[in-house]
């Protein structure tokens, strides 16, 4: 029990150790990543990345300003690397926070990259250097900071690029705008804000004239011109025009130039100051965030291998602006929440199988409420009944309807008063219920969770092997045309589908109404034996659909023992693991990828090098994703069973890297 | 070929709808065209689509209402369509025995016809140019024949053609072939494309190549051929 207790504190004591750059997220942060460096290393070591050639080419050409010792990087790769978006003030930033064991060698990196040229300003307790408009990077002894910071200017759908004199008044008041910041604000770029600003009246003044005279030009000509016919000839006129044209051009291609770099440098303006905020959170110890009650990264398990959070309405509503721009009302869409969820995800590179275990928590109980509700359904056992043996991939879910369709109420009634308020001020935020409800009352949800209860399986049997006849034309030693016949191999698709159903005799109806309609012939669709059977002419993609109905399963498939099986009642065997997982989820999904780009063989093999579909097949394994409610959240595990003789799965991935590599090596060397 | 009769007729609505399905599905078809040419200048034309290797694929999209954006048509309006072209070609001078053949079980589609001179053949071209409203500017007289000299030439600018197309209708071209024959009762002194083959009796010509590269002009369709 000591030891048990020792070996607990020792494994927490690593994790809040080990959490330190943890802090330097901030806690409203709708996206974070986290790599988990020491686990990560202890799977493959940096030592064999760098040995693969694939790498080893990578670094000569690509790569060429690191080490050719990866370990020499200045960066702890043996330690945890985190990752997170943020939005300040219309700003878009992604940030990497990565820790350094020798900031020498970092910064050495650092110049390698971006040349001796660049200017490292020393800032208090860290330097900070920017590579571009966009990137900025600052470290200090034990961590490095990278940021990617994109403006999104609010309205930006007011300029066009083809005509940009259009916003000419626009474009004199974020002038003036510039100038002014330009004075106070002291950052980076001062010359060339300033440089920028003065020419600015100039080529508008150069432009109205231009323009004016190549329109009294054209008056001149009409006039002067009109009388005499033949002179002077169409060419002429035509090339003044494009030569006008040209000028015009010109003339925009200018305006839109400085349009460009006064954008640029108010996104300088704006990008600026964020980043040093940024920088001078991240260095300055008194704003650290508190890491063990972060929502962030409460959820990250020490053992796994990489880590991601996401506040999914956040995250969309600021991903959202950023690209439409902060004045769209569509962006009220996801104000209020259309998941009202944190979704997080522990991925583990295990010995045979990647794994990656997913989680949906929702904020608030209404919402967790309706989580349960959606998720209070069993698939219903007679499904199960008649599926076989015969099984490549399948994906079940069940849930239920009626739930779902009181959630998607609740979702409308939020995502349109939300719109209606950013249209009007006056908006109480609940107009959009009374629409809602009365969409309620027409549509009665119990009756149609009756005919769909929200059971339901497809299964993927096989893909067939079908010999195709076709016509060849070919010629004899005189070119006299000859028919032969050809045969090619196609895949044929063998599937079944099942669904439950409380509404047996709507169903009914709704099988039979094509019986009686003289669009079908007797031979495209008919019922036999209970069940009934589309046929396809000779040569279509499939010979028969069945379609079948039996105690509450209805039933679609190419398959006829399938439907006769339900509708005699024979039931038939499955998989107890299949059974297993289906039937304790509410949603399951299995695909052996192996079997199933055997089963494609014939389409793969003649075009595509068969070399590469070989590696592919070799390595190809199993997907399994199984979801249920589980304490609270919606849980996910969706796991890959890799194949082949590897180390473990992340070692797969550098595996199969390699033996792409390695082929794609010799068919060079035969091509040269 | 590509400049052959079915350029012209169906291009707008039936053959590239036609030849998207056949993309859905990356599948082939092949074009062939051949000109039997007498010593007097008269001669027979032939000229077939066959889309045999993918009809699986066309019996499926035949079942949808719109693939890629064009309107699928039945199989009526394939037939209306063969008919309407047979006229035409009938009612041009110097033209006889115009004969379709619309077989839509292995989708081939082929156009047999007599002329008295090549340039009756050219004429054909013209005529369904302007009944398909095609640009005036695109040249029709693709064949002619003087002096025991056959000349093929290419004056459609397919490359431009070509690239105006969506991505998704360019794939269809892709993996397609095409053959052309050219048949005289002289035997072949000559000829100027260097991937042409004569056959054994050297009175034919064939040349084998893959539409895309013609289209981008890595192979050649034009020859001159001169006769003993």
């Amino acid at each position: 029990m000591k030891k048990y207790f020792l070996l607990l504190a020792i494994c927490f004591s690593t994790t809040i150790h080990s959490q330190d750059l943890a802090n330097k997220v901030p806690n409203d942060a709708p996206f974070a990543l986290c790599f988990n460096g020491k686990n990560l290393n202890d799977k493959v070591a940096i030592k064999t990345i760098q040995e693969y050639p694939w790498m080893q080419e990578l670094l000569e050409k690509e790569l060429k300003f690191l080490p050719k010792d990866l370990s020499q990087t200045g960066i702890d790769l043996t330690n945890k690397q985190y990752q997170y978006y943020i939005n300040k003030d219309s700003v878009m930033s992604y940030v990497v926070l990565l820790p350094l064991n020798n900031p020498a060698l970092f910064e050495k990196l650092v110049q390698a990259k971006y040349g001796d040229s660049l200017k490292v300003k020393k800032q208090g307790t860290y330097n900070s250097v920017a590579t571009s408009k966009t990137h900025h990077l600052a470290w200090n002894e034990k961590f490095a900071v990278l940021v990617n910071a994109t403006f999104s200017r609010p309205n930006k759908n007011n300029y066009t690029e083809t005509e940009p004199y259009a916003d000419l008044t626009s474009m004199d008041t974020t002038g003036v705008l510039v100038d002014s910041v330009a004075v106070n604000y002291d950052t980076a770029t001062p010359a060339y804000v300033s440089e920028e600003t003065k020419p600015t009246p100039d080529p508008e003044k150069k432009k109205n004239t231009k323009k004016g005279k190549s329109n009294k030009g054209k008056k001149i000509k009409k006039v002067t011109e009109e009388p005499k016919i033949v002179e002077p000839t169409e060419e002429e006129i035509y090339a003044a025009q494009e030569k006008a044209n040209a000028e015009l051009e010109e003339t925009n291609r200018k305006l839109l130039e400085i349009e460009l770099r006064k954008t640029d440098s108010i996104e300088r303006l704006k990008i600026n100051p964020v980043v040093d905020l940024i920088f001078k959170e991240a260095f300055d110890s008194k704003t650290e965030t508190a890491a063990e009650s972060s929502v962030v990264f409460k959820n990250n398990n020490p053992k796994s291998d990489f880590y991601i959070f996401a506040d999914l309405d956040a995250l969309t509503t600021q991903l959202y602006s950023g690209f439409v721009g902060t004045n769209s009302a569509l962006m009220g869409i996801y104000k209020n929440g259309i998941l009202n969820s944190n979704f997080h995800m522990n991925g583990y590179f295990e010995k045979d199988r990647i794994r990656l275990n997913q989680v949906m928590t929702p904020k608030n109980e209404e919402t967790k409420k309706s989580y349960q509700e959606i998720c209070d359904s069993k698939i219903d056992k007679n499904l199960l009944n008649y599926i076989g043996n015969n099984v490549l991939g399948y994906y079940s879910i069940a849930m239920d309807t009626q739930a779902i369709m009181n959630y998607e109420y609740k979702v409308l009634k939020n995502t349109l008063n939300s719109v209606y308020q950013s249209y009007s001020k006056e908006a109480s935020g609940n107009e959009a219920d009374v629409l809602i409800d009365a969409v309620a009352l027409f549509l009665d949800e119990k009756a149609i969770a009756d005919l769909i209860p929200g059971n339901a399986i497809f299964v993927l049997h096989d893909l067939k092997k079908v010999q195709r006849d076709f016509v060849n034309i070919d010629y004899d030693e005189n070119y006299q045309q000859i028919e032969t016949k050809g045969t090619k191999d196609e895949i044929q698709p063998d599937f079944t589908f099942l669904m439950n159903t409380r509404n047996e005799s709507f169903v009914n109806k709704l099988l039979q109404l094509p019986l009686n309609k003289s669009k079908f012939t007797a031979t495209d669709y008919q019922l036999t034996n209970g069940y009934y059977t589309i046929h396809f002419e000779k040569d279509n993609l499939i010979e028969n659909l069945y379609i079948g109905m039996k105690n509450g399963v209805v039933m679609l498939t190419t398959s006829k023992i399938n439907v006769e099986n339900l509708i005699q009642q024979t039931v038939m065997p499955l998989q107890a693991d299949f059974k297993k997982s289906i039937s304790k989820n509410n949603s399951a999904a299995w695909f052996d990828i192996q079997k199933i780009i055997t089963a494609s063989k014939t389409e793969f093999s003649k075009d595509a090098k068969s070399n590469y579909y070989d590696i592919a097949l070799k390595n190809a394994g199993e997907i399994t994703v199984e979801s249920k409610f589980k304490n609270g959240a919606i849980v996910s595990d969706a796991s890959y069973t890799i194949k082949g003789e590897h180390t473990n799965s992340l070692q797969y991935f550098f595996d199969v890297i390699n033996e792409l590599y390695t082929e794609s090596k010799k068919e060079t060397i035969v091509t040269e | 070929m590509i400049n052959g009769i079915t350029k012209h007729t169906m291009k707008k609505v039936y053959f590239i709808p036609l030849l998207c399905f056949v993309f859905l599905f990356q599948s082939c078809f092949e074009v062939i065209e051949e000109v039997k040419i007498k010593d007097d200048g008269s001669g027979h034309f032939n000229f077939v689509i066959n889309f045999s290797q993918s009809k699986t694929k066309i019996n499926s999209v035949l079942k949808m209402q719109k693939i890629n954006g064009y309107v699928i048509p039945s199989k009526e309006e394939i037939k209306n369509e063969a008919a309407k072209l047979e006229a035409l070609a009938q009612n041009t001078a110097g033209i006889s025995n115009v004969k379709t053949n619309i077989d839509l079980t292995n989708y081939i589609f082929a156009i047999d016809l007599d002329f008295q001179k090549i340039t009756n053949l050219n004429a054909v071209f013209l005529k369904l140019k302007n009944s398909k409203k095609i640009s005036p500017t695109i040249a029709t007289d693709y064949f002619t024949f003087n002096d025991k000299k056959f000349i093929r030439s290419q004056k459609i600018p397919i490359k431009a053609l070509y690239d105006k197309l969506e991505k998704a209708d360019k794939e269809v071209f892709q993996t397609a072939k095409y053959t052309s024959v050219y048949k005289f009762d002289s035997t072949i002194k000559s000829f100027s494309n260097k991937n042409a083959v004569t056959s054994k009796s050297n009175k034919a010509i064939k040349l084998n190549g893959s539409v895309i590269n013609v289209i981008n002009g890595n192979e050649k369709i034009e020859n001159t051929i001169t006769l003993n």
